[in-house]
This record gives structure tokens, C-alpha cells and sequence, in this order.
């Protein structure tokens, strides 16, 4: 995977906290204020929609072209090729919001609740309590089960049915949520610097301790494999082939400066992920070219654009290009 | 840089004692200064183009083996999305509940590298009612159910003792002595429906090491009195140059058994060797403590305060005494302590 060329440097008016891929070279951005904005190597950047919930992150249904945005005070939903806004909750921390496979039902993590809603906005769901505001959410295999991270443990909810909540108890505070894609590992990224892994099929457990800061990213590759985490000047990434990655040695990919703050697997290749830094500086790994013992190089080290911090790494839904977006408003796409 | 770092100020005080109004005079004011709020209830604040965001207090444990090293879950998610829009705000202000516990508030900003990268807090201020808080501050609570209002005051920088046009000479005097009581080394602004001088409230640097001594003129104010509350202040001033080891030691061992009863400290050292000022505070087990100023002319002379629950004097500055090093031995007369 050889880059063809760095397509666009386009300083924006906005600093962007998230970001997805939309269509071919399109993408939606949003800041913390909760401006949402379209951008394209193109077209350059639009606003198309500016929310009154403020900005933690953005979902995109690529089949109804509904994005949601997840903010501070609320939840928006903003049909994007119209930019009329669908639905909205305010009153309540929403972190973060997640679309079934489909696209057709959305998850939201709501104050202490998990709620969901049809890409229309009709309510279809609203949770019990859970024991503190939710911090990432994910769906599993089947679809109707999601799990919901927070303080003290990871809740399993069955939206199907009006079993109670299965509580799987974690400790500490919980700041993301990682299941693997069939759904037989939970991870969670926490507040006390570690790392902790549920089995889900035989409830083992384990911790990573010892990271310098809080684990804010932790993700799986599109195979369930690799996850990579941050939480140091490296970032982490564990084997879960097998039994899991209790008794083998992570691989620390070399040293980013000021902590990775992006981490993004390609959407389909085993083990390709591109991190980038607190100094601007992006790269690309591949873990199957890992040689046991030996420091992983970089596939690929992308042309620093810009020295702030890198918010998010987006590839296209095809994974054939990658756009990144600095902290200054900083946003380039790179063709493979 | 530290100048660099966003200030921000605790707001504290019961129920009823005016932590709103002063929070609305604050952004009326004529200052010129940007400030973002973090309040406990959805529209308390009535000042439309304020930067405004809502908490619901979240205590969470850290799991760090330190049983009183909690922080505030909420506050940690809001001062992240903040970061990322400082160039909206110039210094935040968090109002806190009536009955909220300021020492997670504190140590948030103890334990998050995020935040402690971003932000410095200035001080915590407690609003306290003039004609009705002595009522809450000798309320006798349930045995192991702490007294909201006292921590309050025991945690407090500055106390605006608010209402004072409601209040009688009498009550007045009577709530400002409790006060004392709780923690003699606090500076206390009286004030009619919260109109102060903003100065008295913002960027007093209360946990600024570099302005321990310049910020606390009453710091270790000498006062005979004694009392029978579990909670009070222990001042200790003692001349002597100090073992950095011993002290460590000392330090370490003191805050980490008894850290859960020590709400505060702060002090003023003199280290073997060194001609700088070792300046330190804490919260609780979290310690903060760096050489600041040379001493120069001035007299070496160690100053601390302790503000908390059972406090022993006597352990205390005997224990502290054998961090002086030997050679430089005090006799006891030099040796004041006083019990406030």
C-alpha cells in the first residue's frame, strides 16, 4: 500500500473532534461546539448543520444518510443531504452514538441511559438507569444486544426482550468500549490507566496495567485479531488469536510524541492501522509484517501538515484512501 | 507554562447561601473576561450568552489503592470537551452543589494528566450564609455521615460570609468564630447579596506554590483557641533546616495513614542545602510541592497547616521536629505550635 499522493492541505474554520466517511471522498466533521460541516478533497469544507447540543461525536448511517451527533447536552439527528435536522434530545451528556449494521436503528448513550431510535427519530427504546453517565456503547453479533460502558462495569442490554440489565463488573471508571467483531471479547479502555478484557464465553478476566495515562482509545481491526490501545508514548497492540492475549508480550509500536490521540484500523485488511500523535505526525503500521522480537516499522510515515494534534484518522468505507484532521483545522486526504 | 493554564475556581456553600447570585454578579461584572461555567442544575445561571454546561455530580473511586482519592467523573468529561474549545473562555467557574464534597472537585484536577496539562485550580471558595449557617455547622449529623456544610468550610480558600444585612452582631460574630474554629487560616469577605469585589475571588492562587505566602496573610495565624469539633486546623512553625529524606518519609507515611482525615495542607519549608523555599499543598493523600523562591534575607523558618479530622498537635510537630536535622537541633522554646 503505497500512497499515490496527498490530495489536499485545507486549513478549515472549525477544529474538528470527529469525523466519518460519508461517500467516496466525503466526510463529516464535527468540532466541539457542535458545528456539523461536510468536507470533501473537492469541495473543500461547508457547514451543514450547526446543533445547539455542542460536539463529542459523530454516527453516520451511509444507508439512510442520517448522521448523528452526539454532544455535551444531547443527542441530534440531521438527515445530511437536506441538512434538516430529524430528531433531537437535549438535557443529558451524550458521549457517543452507534448505528445497528443496517443502518437502520440507532444507539445512543444518554445520560444514564441507553436509547434507541429509527433513523426516522421514532423512539424505540430507553433503558433502566445504569450505575453512571454511559461512555461508549457497542452493538454485538446478534444486533439487538448492546453494551453499555460505565463506572464499575460494562452492562450487557437486551433490547429485544425486558430481561434486566446483565451487569458485567469491571473496576474503575470505563472511558471506552471495545467488543470484538463476533463478539467474544469486551474491552474496556479506563480512567486508571488499564486496560481490562472479558471473555464473554467463559467470563475470564484480565487487566493491563501500567500505562502513563488514562486509556482513552482501544479498538479492534476488522478481523477481531489486533487491538491497539493508547495510554503511553506507545501504542499498544494485543494478539486476541486464540485464547487471548494473557501470556503474550504486546507489540509497542515506536514511541509518537505526546501519546497517540488517533488510532484507526483499514476498514478491511487484517492488522493495517494508521495512529497519529499529539505533535501532528501520522503513520501506518502493519502488524502482519511484525517480526517477533523485533521493533515494527512503519509502513508508512504521512507528510507532517500540520504540528497539532492529530484528532481523527478516517479511511473510506473502501479503505483505498485516509483523511486526517489536526486539531488547527489541518485536513488532507491521502490516496492509496 | 503555568500562566498558560486555564484557571479555574470551585465554588462551594450550603443551600440558600447565594453561590448563584455571586455566580451571576461574577458574569454581569464589567471584566472583560470570558468564563465558561459548569453548574450543577440546568439553568441556574441567567446570562444568556454565558458559556454554560450542566453536571450531575459522579463520585467515582480511583483504583489506586488510595481509599480517599475519589474524583468527579462528571467534571473529567466536561473539562474534556472544554479543552478542545479553550480559545472560547478565558477561566471557568464550577458551582458545585450544597451538599456536595469539594474534595473530589480537587483532586480531579489532581489526578487526570489530561487536565492538570490544561487547566489550575485557583481556589475554592465557600458562600456562607451569615444568619443561618451556624445551624448547619453545629448540626450533629449520624455517626459516620459527614457534615457537608463543615467540609465546606474546612476545604475553603476564601469564605464570603454573605447575608450579613439579615444577620444580627450577635450571629455575625458567632458564625465567623465557628469558622475559625473549622480552619483559622481562611481569609473571610462579608458581603450583602453577594456584592464583592471580584478581585477577593478570582485569581487568588490558593494552590499556586509560587503564591502560598503571598495569597495568606492570616496563613498560620497564631490563636490560643481550643475546641472540642472533630474537625479543626493545626499550625506549626518551627525554625531549622530540614532532612528531605526524613521529611519525605514523613510526609508519606502521614498522608498516606491518616490522609483520609487530613482535608488540606499546605506549607512553607526550609530544605538542608537548598536556598529556595519548599512550597507544598495537598488534598487529602494528593501532593503537590516544589522549590519556589530563594529565602534571601528573609528568616528560614517552616510554616504548615493542617485542616482536618482529629488532628493530633502533639504527634504531629513531635513527629515533624524529627525531620529536623540533628545538627541544627532546636531547643524547645524555639519550637511554637499552636491548635486553632
Amino acid at each position: 500500500m503505497i500512497a499515490k499522493s496527498t490530495d489536499t492541505i485545507a486549513p478549515v474554520e472549525i477544529s474538528p473532534i470527529s469525523m466519518v466517511s460519508t461517500h467516496g471522498s466525503e466526510f463529516l466533521t464535527l468540532d466541539a461546539e457542535g458545528f456539523l460541516g461536510q468536507w470533501s478533497a473537492d469541495l473543500g469544507y461547508r457547514n451543514l448543520f450547526e446543533t445547539s447540543v455542542g460536539g463529542n461525536s459523530i454516527a453516520y448511517s451511509s444507508q439512510k444518510r442520517v448522521a448523528a451527533v452526539s454532544g455535551p447536552e444531547g443527542i441530534v439527528l440531521v438527515h445530511v443531504p437536506t441538512g434538516r435536522m430529524i430528531k433531537q434530545v437535549r438535557g443529558k451528556w451524550s458521549a457517543t452514538s452507534r448505528w445497528n449494521e443496517d443502518g437502520t436503528v440507532l444507539a445512543v448513550a444518554y445520560g444514564k441511559k441507553l436509547l434507541l431510535f429509527s433513523f426516522e427519530g421514532t423512539p424505540l427504546f430507553t433503558s433502566e438507569d445504569l450505575t453512571s453517565t454511559a461512555t461508549d456503547i457497542s452493538w454485538l453479533a446478534d444486533q439487538t444486544t448492546i453494551a453499555v460502558a460505565t463506572y464499575g462495569g460494562v452492562s450487557i442490554i437486551d433490547t429485544s426482550s425486558t430481561a434486566p440489565t446483565l451487569k458485567k463488573e469491571f473496576i474503575g471508571s470505563l472511558l471506552c468500549l471495545a467488543v470484538s467483531p463476533f463478539g467474544d471479547w469486551i474491552v474496556s479502555g479506563n480512567q486508571d490507566a488499564s486496560l481490562q478484557v472479558f471473555k464473554v464465553k467463559d467470563s475470564t478476566r484480565l487487566e493491563m496495567q501500567g500505562f502513563q495515562s488514562k486509556v482513552t482509545l482501544a479498538k479492534f481491526d476488522a478481523s477481531g485479531l489486533w487491538l491497539a490501545n493508547n495510554g503511553a508514548e506507545e501504542v499498544t497492540v494485543w494478539n486476541f488469536a486464540g485464547k487471548g492475549p494473557k501470556g503474550r508480550a504486546p507489540v509497542l509500536l515506536p514511541k509518537q510524541t505526546n501519546g497517540a490521540t488517533a488510532i484507526s484500523w483499514h476498514p478491511t485488511q487484517k492488522g493495517v492501522v494508521a495512529t497519529g500523535d499529539g505533535a501532528g505526525s501520522v503513520r501506518l503500521w502493519d502488524l502482519e509484517l511484525g517480526v517477533e522480537g523485533k521493533p515494527l516499522l512503519p509502513r508508512k510515515t504521512f507528510g507532517k501538515v500540520s504540528t497539532q494534534e492529530v484528532r481523527c484518522i478516517t479511511w473510506s468505507l473502501a479503505g483505498s484512501q485516509i483523511t486526517i484532521a489536526h486539531a488547527d483545522g489541518a485536513i488532507y486526504t491521502v490516496k492509496f | 507554562m503555568a500562566q498558560d493554564l486555564i484557571p479555574v475556581t470551585v465554588l462551594t456553600g450550603f443551600l440558600g447561601a447565594g453561590k448563584t447570585t455571586l455566580l451571576n454578579r461574577i458574569l454581569t461584572e464589567n471584566h472583560g473576561m470570558r468564563i465558561a461555567v459548569i453548574e450543577n442544575e440546568f439553568g441556574e445561571v441567567g446570562i444568556d450568552d454565558a458559556l454554560v454546561l450542566a453536571s450531575d455530580e459522579e463520585i467515582f473511586e480511583m483504583n489506586n489503592g488510595c481509599i480517599c482519592c475519589t474524583v468527579r467523573g462528571d467534571l473529567i468529561r466536561i473539562l474534556g470537551n472544554l479543552i478542545k474549545r479553550r480559545d472560547k473562555f478565558d477561566r471557568i467557574i464550577i458551582e458545585t452543589t450544597g451538599m456536595a464534597d469539594p474534595a473530589p472537585v480537587a483532586q480531579t484536577f489532581f489526578v487526570d494528566d489530561e487536565l492538570k496539562a490544561a487547566f489550575r485550580l485557583d481556589a475554592i471558595i465557600t458562600v456562607v450564609d451569615a444568619k443561618h449557617a451556624l445551624q448547619h455547622l453545629t448540626e450533629v449529623k449520624e455517626a459516620g455521615v459527614e457534615n457537608e456544610s463543615v467540609e465546606q468550610i474546612a476545604f475553603a480558600d476564601r469564605i464570603i460570609l454573605n447575608k450579613m444585612d439579615i444577620a444580627s452582631v450577635e450571629e455575625q460574630e458567632a458564625v465567623i468564630a465557628e469558622i475559625k474554629k473549622l480552619n483559622s487560616s481562611v481569609q473571610i469577605f462579608t458581603s450583602i447579596n453577594a456584592d464583592v469585589d471580584l478581585r477577593e475571588v478570582l485569581d487568588i492562587g490558593a494552590f499556586d506554590l509560587q503564591r502560598i505566602m503571598d495569597t495568606d496573610p492570616s496563613f498560620l495565624t497564631d490563636t490560643d483557641h481550643v475546641h472540642d469539633s472533630s474537625i479543626s486546623s493545626v499550625g506549626i512553625e518551627i525554625d531549622g533546616d530540614l532532612d528531605i529524606d526524613k521529611l519525605n518519609k514523613w510526609l508519606g507515611v502521614l498522608l498516606g495513614e491518616k490522609g483520609t482525615d487530613i482535608f488540606r495542607s499546605k506549607g512553607i519549608l526550609c530544605i538542608a542545602g537548598n536556598e529556595e523555599r519548599y512550597c507544598f499543598h495537598a488534598v487529602h493523600m494528593l501532593f503537590n510541592g516544589e522549590f519556589t523562591t530563594p529565602w534571601g534575607d528573609a528568616p528560614r523558618k517552616n510554616r504548615m497547616v493542617f485542616i482536618g479530622r482529629n488532628l493530633d498537635r502533639k504527634d504531629l510537630t513531635e513527629s515533624f521536629i524529627k525531620c529536623i536535622i540533628k545538627e541544627k537541633k532546636l531547643a524547645k522554646s524555639k519550637v511554637k505550635a499552636t491548635v486553632k
